[in-house]
């Protein structure tokens, strides 16, 4: 069983100086890439070592009545992006700054992930205290993190942070679909003479529980909405996106709700559901919910080699989320 | 009116999400005799969209539904020689003839090939290992159902050689201990699988220092085509398997990759006799032919045949519709609150209304005026014609709307066609007009001229008169049986969300009186629904292009629906473009590809051009499934010949590129018309 415990990060760093030996976070054109890093940085965190990937997700466009519009939202993006960096170099001057360009999500993400550990495992093998910052990270990007943190640095402590935003949009976070894929890394251990399940948490675009429903069989989709959400209602905004396609699968009557904001129960929920289905059947995930849902998927995952199912977007909004919202750390314990 | 509780019946499902007892109780045999090729042929690619039955046919042809048909009906399986009569008898049942058959099911989206990428370097890298794991898959599928089907067998002393036999096979084909017994083999192959998985669920990381070592990549070696060894010696070493066909049944073989279908094309071509693989993939999901030698191709025609699902379906009417009657029958008995009642007959089920019944309720209600006379009287002003009370009196048919349209269509293409000076055609006066009517009121059969132009455009008169009365909120009815399983285009599980949605307003608002059938408006509003559905949640979220194929389909739709419009119905019905779809550009080629790949367009065969020599061209029909969603017709007649320039128009166009296509493909003796659209409006044209 995983656990660990919950706290505001501002508090926690109140409270806990020097609390992180090592930071992995992202660079991203939301805003609150940067709720994690101004919080150690009032809190004076003294790091040894400090990331920030900057990751542009730049799939070829495809569509040519989109072009214009996707190519105009991009630079909007990427014009973020950059203002979010010098933002951060201008307060982590001695920070790394990896950048990497997405341009296959099913090999740039898992090749760059490997080849980064490779590459700084000198310092993540001195680090006692790591700490991981998901907020903007996509999911295939830290499902990855996750996956070879837990793998290979079991004894390490383990930290996340999520930061919410202020508000979400009533735009979505992506557009049109690159594909429904098994995420590198979590193909799981599938029986081909078993019947297959999918635990499937609930984001705010129902199309991506539709995409991968068009794509694999499932005899039993048991989805999960985050309640209590973020904000009031956002619970109503998720199951609104997917009541057409839960209808029609007839899988109303098995939705289960778990607390989007807490990992660790929302593990319970999960590993419930697990246990309620027999050996002979393969269980799947399908992290389309909020991050700290997606964390618990992760661990969950991980921990019983199951397989994990992933709509990618062909294009991620410039206008998803506004401004800063609470940050939560996550303390992690993996043993 | 209250409402109902009962399930409803036609809940769709994807054919592998049915359990064996579903599908037991569910499919319908009547498939088989759309697509005897599925037998007559060893190895077979079976087209067709996503809902037209491959699965269910190919998972109907598998053991493990085999063994539930026979369980259900004789109980234990001990004899596998019953066993095999049983399921030959049940073929002979449909198609009139026995097939022995054994067949084992794979899906092949049931390989993480996406994976493979990660952990390879080269293509043939990746076709290494993507041929290592599909021996592995149906390996292990073929071994555990022969282990299904002997595990009872009464003949102590055959179960012994039976098995027996399998395991020297299994240690010839693979590096299965000497030692090992047959109970063996089953956990062997799938520990060997569970490396590759565990394998594939890896990440590189070197550092023995650390806690955790990776190990190493798996031996992707010690199985060599065990599957096909085994179809063989079975078949030759067994007597229990003589004259038995054993189907290797492959789901979804246009999910992977071109170079990895050269794997499964390699197997094709070896055409093993003791082997048929029957393999479903969608249309233009076989866009390369390469096996695995360079020099070498698989043959349509001589190493597999090409049979097309979806198009039988759309032209053996007959049989296409007695499938779907008796697919709603398992549903509707499978449903006490129908199967107690009785109601197991669909047709009975769906109210259905006559197209002049439809016509005369367009043109009832207490505010509205004749707004097609009114339309009429203006045409002939327009044109300045000069006794219009006596033209009007000519065309005038109160018992029937459709007739006296029919007759305003006649008066007008003598107007135009005279003013243009047109020689060839035949045209009708006023009087003539007014005397064919009344005898087709009289008669009412007959194969006269008069009964062959209403035959012909009844339908496309009725659309005009929706038209006419869009303003009133009046819309195309879309009910019945007939309807339902045209506008289902061949995808039984078009027909069944169309019959789900009809029901479900039903369990809202409850059958009117005692009788059991449902409105015909109740069936209106779920075939938009559906159509509607279609559009939203299916194209518009196609992978990669889907936004590009949204607006191509609302474009055409719309298109088609101005067409409706033309006043001298020069073409009735339009729903399908005649177009060289090589002249496109690649883009839109794409985008075309991609929408039949769908289903979102259809194709059949071109007519012969009128012009000898001219090139056939390519058809592209609008599904019917969206028919109701830009109020047109359901039935393929209508063509448009657009060349490639015009065509891109409606792919990549905007609005007013299309009112410009509308300009010069419609003949509009009055620019007034619109089109109506309480649901959404699309643009005016």
């Amino acid at each position: 069983m995983i656990s660990g415990n919950i706290y505001k990060l501002e508090e926690y760093l109140r409270n806990n100086p020097g609390i992180f030996d090592l930071f992995i976070g992202s660079i991203s054109f939301e805003k609150r890439c940067l709720g994690a890093a101004k919080l150690m940085e009032n809190a004076s965190q003294s790091l040894q070592r400090l990331y920030f990937i900057d990751y542009l997700y730049l799939l070829n466009v495809l569509s040519e009545r989109q072009a214009v519009m996707i190519k105009k939202d991009r630079k909007k993006r990427i014009k973020q992006q950059a203002d979010n960096k010098a933002i951060l170099v201008g307060m982590y001057p001695d920070a790394e700054f990896p950048s990497v360009r997405i341009g296959s999500p099913l090999t740039d993400i898992s090749n760059y992930v490997e080849s980064f550990f490779n590459k700084e495992q000198i310092h993540i093998n001195r680090a006692e205290r790591i700490c991981i910052d998901i907020t903007t990270l996509t999911k295939p990007f830290f499902f990855l993190i996750m996956k070879m943190v837990v793998e290979n640095f079991k004894k390490k402590q383990l930290f996340i942070v999520n930061t919410i935003p202020a508000q979400y949009t009533p735009a979505p976070l992506s557009f049109n679909i690159w594909g429904a894929e098994i995420l590198p890394a979590y193909n799981g251990i599938w029986n081909p003479q078993n019947r297959n399940a999918l635990i499937a948490v609930l984001g705010f675009e129902g199309n991506k529980l539709s995409s991968i429903l068009g794509k694999w069989s499932f005899t039993e989709i048991i989805p999960i909405v985050g309640f209590p959400a973020f904000y009031p209602g956002l619970q109503d905004r998720a199951l609104s996106a997917n009541m057409s396609i839960l209808k029609d699968i007839e899988a109303l009557p098995n939705l289960q709700y778990a607390p989007a904001l807490d990992p660790f129960q929302s593990y319970i929920v999960m590993k419930n559901i697990l246990d309620s289905y027999p050996s002979s059947y393969n269980v799947a995930i399908a992290p389309l919910g909020p991050k700290p849902m997606a964390l618990a998927s992760a661990l969950l995952a991980i921990k019983h080699q199951l397989r994990v199912v992933y709509t990618f977007p062909q294009e991620y909004s410039s206008a998803y989320s506004q401004e800063i919202g609470e940050s939560y750390l996550y303390e992690v314990n993996l043993q | 009116m209250h409402p109902i509780l009962f399930k409803n019946p036609f809940v769709v499902k994807w054919g592998e999400d049915y359990k064996a007892e579903e599908l037991t109780a569910l499919f319908s045999e009547f498939i088989i005799p759309l697509i005897p090729g599925v037998f007559d042929f060893p190895n077979v690619f079976l087209y067709g969209g996503s809902g037209t039955g491959k699965t269910m046919l190919l998972r109907y042809l598998s053991f493990d539904i085999q063994k539930s048909y026979f369980e259900k009906d004789k109980g234990k399986l001990t004899n596998l020689n019953e066993f095999f009569e049983y399921s030959a008898e049940r073929i002979d049942k449909v198609l009139g003839r026995k097939i022995k058959y054994l067949g084992i099911y794979s899906r092949l989206t049931d390989i993480p090939a996406s994976l493979f990428k990660n952990k390879c370097r080269t293509e043939q890298q990746e076709q290494i290992l993507f041929k290592f794991y599909l021996d592995l898959e149906i390996s292990i599928k073929f071994v555990s159902s022969l282990m299904g089907l002997i595990e009872d067998y009464n003949n102590a002393q055959n179960k012994k050689k039976i098995e027996s036999v399998i395991l020297e096979c299994v240690k010839e084909c693979s590096d299965i201990p000497k030692s090992a017994e047959f109970s063996d083999i089953l956990g062997y192959f799938i520990d060997k699988k569970n490396q590759i998985d565990i394998y594939l669920g890896s990440l590189r990381f070197n550092d023995s220092v650390l806690e955790h070592n990776q190990e190493s990549p798996p031996s992707i070696s010690g199985l060599f085509e065990l599957f096909i060894k085994l179809a063989e010696v079975l078949q030759t070493q067994v007597e229990e398997f003589r004259g038995i066909n054993i189907f290797i049944l492959l789901d979804e073989y246009e999910r992977i990759e071109d170079h990895l279908k050269i794997v499964i094309n390699t197997i094709i071509r070896g055409r093993n006799e003791f082997l048929k693989l029957k393999i479903s993939l969608r249309r233009y999901g076989l866009p390369t032919t390469r096996t695995l030698n360079p020099n070498d191709f698989i043959i349509l025609g001589r190493d597999a045949e090409l049979i097309d699902l979806e198009y039988l379906c759309r032209y053996s009417k007959g049989k296409y519709k007695k499938l779907l009657l008796d697919v709603a029958r398992k549903r509707l008995e499978s449903e006490q609150f129908f199967a107690n009642r009785k109601v197991t007959d669909i047709r009975k089920l769906l109210k259905s209304i006559t197209l002049e019944t439809e016509g005369s309720n367009l043109i009832k209600g207490k505010r509205i005026e004749l707004e097609h006379r009114k339309k009429f009287r203006d045409f002939l002003s327009l044109y300045e014609i000069e006794d219009i009370d006596a033209t009007m009196n000519a065309v005038k048919c109160d018992a029937n709307v459709l007739v006296e349209k029919l007759n305003m269509l006649l008066v007008k293409r003598r107007i135009v066609y005279q003013r243009r000076g047109a020689k060839k055609r035949k045209l009708y006066s006023n009087s003539e007009i007014s005397e064919m009517a009344a005898n087709f009121m009289e008669v009412r059969r007959g194969r006269s001229a008069y009964f062959r132009l209403y035959d012909k455009n009844k339908l496309a008169l009725l659309f005009q008169l929706v038209s006419e009365y869009g303003k009133y909120n009046k819309r195309k009815i879309y009910a019945g049986f007939d309807t339902f399983a045209a506008l289902s285009g061949g995808f039984v599980a078009r027909f069944l969300d169309l019959c789900y949605n009809t029901v479900e307003n039903v369990r809202d608002k409850g059958f009117s009186g005692d009788s059991l059938e449902i409105e015909v408006d109740l069936q209106r509003k779920a075939a938009e629904k559906v159509a509607w559905d279609f559009l939203d949640n299916v194209v518009k979220n196609l992978e990669r292009i889907g936004g590009d194929i949204y607006y191509f389909v609302l474009n055409t739709g719309a298109f088609f629906r101005a067409l409706y419009l033309d006043e001298l119905l020069r073409e009735p019905e339009p729903t399908y473009i005649n177009t060289k779809t090589a002249g496109l550009t690649d883009t839109s080629q794409q985008i075309v590809r991609t929408a039949h790949y769908w289903s979102v367009l259809q194709s059949k065969i071109p007519m012969k051009p009128k012009e000898a020599g001219e090139p056939l061209p390519d058809v592209h029909i609008l599904h019917p499934i969206l028919a109701p969603a830009f109020q047109l017709s359901y039935r393929t007649r209508g063509r448009t010949n657009l060349p490639p320039q015009d065509m891109e128009l409606l792919i990549s166009g905007s609005e007013t590129d299309v009112r410009k296509l509308v300009a010069k493909y419609r003949d509009r003796p009055l620019s007034k018309n619109r089109i109506p659209s309480r649901q959404r409006r699309l643009f005016d044209l």
